[in-house]
């Protein structure tokens, strides 16, 4: 069978694929439980880091009290 | 907006893009990552049901051709061997035996022979994340005006493929595009989304208020460009 850590490393990148990014984070963190497979590798890092930082900006435009569909909703209104 | 807001939203916009593209580079490595994957699960049943023999005749059934085509790299051969060699132990303690099960164990020694022998028509080419940033030049020698737009037709065909991957609309790979335009201030973004635009006008879609975005984009672009040449 496949190694934990190399299976969760596939999940996380379908998951990636699909946009569901909170599913590849859990995913990226059970691979990363298996430092001698992925400590070293960089890819790995630089997807697993980005994919945390994206979920932590998604988590930081819900509290912003504006968004980007308010302004369109003036728009159509305003003209 | 606040600038706070229009920053995390550029910076949003980014991250997706730099995702989307890394895992798009994947190209056909993903596949194969997920169908090892798949095979694992067949393998890692505790007690194989009936329609296990199935299964594995169908996973074989689907990936026949990558005994015969360059897609799989040794290290995938030799894990899929791995699995295989287990399924095949799996078959042989089993004490029900049939026509099927027989067939998948000459199966399995077809292609761990194939996978053994034939490792020089497996891809050994290693898939590596490169991140390109194109150049950046002061004067721009003139290119030929039909070379040029090709260029950009070609970019702006990749960016579409970005944008419009995992959409279940076109409105909806639009809005995308028209975000880049306005929050990363991206020409090549405003001009796609102008296309775009003019395809749905002229099948009757309601575009103005995608119009009304593209002019904004494009108000601020230029704004953009003129303090910049001012500064330079």
């Amino acid at each position: 069978m496949l190694v934990d850590s190399e299976k969760a490393y596939g999940q996380a990148l379908v998951a990636l694929k699909k946009r569901d990014y909170q599913t590849a984070v859990a995913k990226f963190a059970k691979a990363s439980s298996d430092f001698g497979t992925f400590g070293s590798n960089e890819e790995f890092d630089l997807l697993y880091q980005t994919t945390q930082l994206l979920l932590a900006v998604k988590q930081e435009l819900r509290l912003e009290p504006e968004s980007f569909e308010v302004v369109d909703k003036e728009l159509m209104r305003d003209g | 907006m606040t600038e706070r807001t229009r920053t995390l939203k550029s910076l949003e916009v980014v991250l997706e893009s730099f995702l989307h593209r890394a895992v798009e580079l994947k190209g056909e490595r993903l596949t194969v990552m997920e169908s090892i994957n798949r095979l694992d699960d067949i393998a890692s049943k505790e007690s194989p049901q009936k329609d296990f023999s199935m299964e594995v005749g169908d996973w074989f059934a689907e990936h026949n051709d990558w005994l015969t085509e360059k897609t799989i790299r040794p290290a995938d051969a030799s894990r899929i061997s791995k699995i295989l060699g287990q399924i095949k132990d799996g078959l042989e303690t089993s004490p029900e035996k049939s026509q099927e099960t027989e067939k998948i164990s000459s199966e399995i020694e077809r292609w761990q022979d194939r996978l053994k022998t034939e490792p020089g028509k497996l891809d050994s080419s290693l898939q590596k994340l490169v991140l390109r940033r194109g150049g950046e030049t002061l004067a721009e020698i003139e290119k030929d005006s039909i070379l040029k737009f090709t260029e950009h037709f070609e970019s702006m065909f990749e960016r579409w493929k970005d944008v419009s991957g995992g959409k279940g609309h076109i409105l909806s790979a639009l809005d995308d595009c028209l975000k880049s335009a306005y929050l990363q201030l991206n020409e090549e973004a405003l001009i796609l989304s102008g296309f775009i635009i003019y395809y749905l006008r002229l099948k009757n879609y309601l575009v103005e208020p995608y119009v009304k975005r593209l002019k904004a984009a494009e108000s601020l672009i230029k704004k953009a460009k003129a303090e910049s040449s001012y500064a330079g």
